[in-house]
């Protein structure tokens, strides 16, 4: 295990020596105050459209950078020739797979901490409520689906050989699931066979990542799942998170790692 | 020679740009033909910019159901009025379970009155009807067809619910962003003046939007007619809406014959509320002729004469019933 953390804490330390995150944050942060220095009718308690457009950065950047440190982690220890040392201790395939799985979750994790915080403050001091619970909620939520997409990447960046290439598909792919994986169903009963079951059983077999998004609930002050359904959730997200993992191992443990 | 310091250039350069840029932006705002400032949206996007404008109408009807809204998968109706903009005609519709109400909302008839229930200043709050429709309209939840969606659905805000108590407001960035991309749509301007005057108090800022839409859209008897309601809901001022009303009434009488009929619901809503200014001045015979002008642009002209009949009854015995030669019948 301490060979995991070990692995997880170098990737900890890339995610703040890039400049990735600082950029996404600077930015969103600026549209952000931006947006809320807007006046509207000399309206001053109007604040739900900036919850919205601050929400809505705080998805793309987590994603961003969830979806780019995860895809440069494996090409890059090969292109640097630095997975040959790496293996030579003892360390096992499985163990670098989970710790970079792991190291990319808790930086995840940390930018997510940062952006909420910024994201409470805002709408906090504009709002003048406070409501903790349901923000710790959401970002517990949003945590679990980026780790499901962490898990994604981490396969494509087996199967890819360009770290480009597999941002971007990776990007794409969570995208439509986000857009019309709620909706596959619906299109299903409305197709003819055989696009009927084909479509029927991506529905059943994505992971539904618009399932951990409650955006709309946090923007409109409406109550939020309880911790039963958020448990469970995570536990959904725990399950496509494993298999994803052993399906990058078991592409990884036989992959020849010369360039 | 000496070589100058790089930074040295570039504030020179820097200096020389923003040196010309004013320049030239003076020369250009002192040109006769000089056209104002746009906004920015005109500016990036053009005449494109219309294309987002009902986006941004969809957004208000949104927030104003608090994010419980059919998206493009579920069955809904496409063209069914939404309710942010809807919602305007409330009190005032043209023929309501049998009957019309004046701009105040009360009723003109006595038909189907004892049907319905009536506030204290007498206005109906009845709507079920138009409930129904937008319940139905709403109505695009079915029941769950498998374990996942019934999963994902404990994720999702379930109940049809519409902002109050002041959070109506939520809805105006979005009707403020929508005039600004069509300053055209003459709808949005009613619908922003309606929530700020209506729901949040705000009379100063709708007339503002009203006086807006008039000065981009300068034949608009709609936006006239809602400055008319301002005039005499709000600024308690008959006499002024009596004014704009009948300025209404000309731009609707100086439209295409196609037009006329496309808009007899407006030509009704101004006749009808001209007549019951009439009324309450006490010029008996001037609300007749408002009536009989209504009566003809009406679904249901049996009601108005009811009214007529009893105006008549009031000042005893007929009058004539010519109509005033200012405002032709549609």
């Amino acid at each position: 295990m301490n060979t995991i953390w070990a692995l997880a804490g170098v990737v900890i330390k890339e995610l703040y020596r890039r400049k990735d995150f600082y950029v996404l944050f600077v930015l969103s942060a600026l549209i952000t105050v931006a947006a809320a220095s807007v006046n509207f009718f000399d309206d001053t308690k109007i604040v739900r459209y900036v919850k919205d457009i601050c929400l809505l950065l705080i998805w793309l950047s987590t994603l961003i950078v969830a979806v780019v440190t995860t895809a440069r982690q494996i090409p890059a220890e090969k292109e640097n020739r630095t997975i040959f040392p790496l293996l030579a201790k003892p360390v096992s395939r499985a163990q670098i797979i989970l710790g970079k799985f792991l190291g990319c979750w808790l930086a995840s994790g940390l930018a997510l901490l940062v952006f909420y915080a910024f994201f409470i403050i805002i709408t906090g001091s504009k709002e003048q409520q406070w409501h903790l619970v349901a923000y710790l909620k959401a970002m517990g939520l949003q945590w679990m689906m980026l780790g499901v997409v962490i898990a994604m990447t981490l396969l494509g960046s087996v199967l890819f050989s360009a770290v480009s290439s597999n941002a971007t598909i990776c990007l794409v792919a969570v995208g439509g699931i986000l857009f019309i994986g709620e909706h596959l169903n619906k299109i299903a009963l409305r197709q003819a066979e055989p696009l009927k079951s084909i479509t029927s059983t991506l529905y059943f077999c994505i992971p539904h990542l618009e399932l951990f998004d409650v955006r709309k609930q946090l923007v409109n002050n409406q109550a939020l799942p309880g911790f039963f359904d958020c448990g469970l959730a995570s536990l959904y997200a725990a399950a496509y998170v494993a298999a994803l993992l052993y399906a990058t191992w078991l592409l990884f443990r036989r992959k020849s790692l010369s360039t | 020679m000496k070589t100058a310091s790089p930074t040295l250039v570039f504030a020179l350069l820097i200096a020389l740009a923003y040196t010309l840029g004013t320049c030239a932006h003076l020369r250009a705002i002192s040109r006769p033909d000089a056209v104002s400032a746009d906004g920015a949206f005109k500016k990036l996007l053009g005449d494109g910019r219309r294309l987002f404008a009902g986006q941004f109408v969809e957004m208000a009807d949104v927030y104003l159901h608090s994010g419980f809204y059919p998206s493009i998968f579920d069955r809904r109706d496409a063209k069914a009025p939404k309710a942010v903009t809807g919602k305007t005609e409330d009190n005032d519709d043209y023929a309501h379970e049998g009957h019309q109400h004046d701009a105040e909302g009360k009723c003109l008839t006595a038909e189907n009155h004892s049907s319905h229930k009536h506030d204290a200043e007498g206005k109906c709050v009845h709507h079920d009807d138009h409930q129904d429709e937008h319940e139905k309209a709403m109505d695009f939840m079915r029941t769950p067809n498998n374990w996942l969606e019934g999963f994902i659905r404990r994720f999702r805000i379930t109940k049809h619910t519409h902002l109050e108590n002041g959070e109506e407001r939520e809805v105006l960035p979005w009707l403020k962003l929508a005039i600004e991309l069509d300053p055209q749509a003459i709808e949005t301007y009613t619908a922003t003046a309606f929530w700020l005057r209506k729901n949040l108090g705000n009379v100063k800022e709708a007339e503002a939007v009203l006086r807006e839409g008039m000065r981009n859209n300068p034949k608009s008897f709609e936006i006239l007619f809602e400055l008319g309601k301002l005039q005499k809901e709000s600024h308690q001022n008959p006499v002024k809406a009596q004014h704009i009303w009948e300025a209404a009434l000309s731009l609707w009488n100086k439209q295409t014959a196609e037009a006329k009929t496309a808009s007899l619901k407006s030509y009704s809503e101004l006749t009808i509320n001209l007549a019951r200014l009439a009324v309450d001045a006490g010029n008996s015979q001037r609300a007749i002729q408002y009536f009989e002008l209504a009566k003809m642009a009406s679904p249901r002209p049996e009601a108005i004469q009811q009214q007529i009949d009893e105006i008549q009854s009031k000042i005893g015995g007929p009058t004539t019933n010519s109509l005033p030669n200012f405002f032709p019948a549609p």
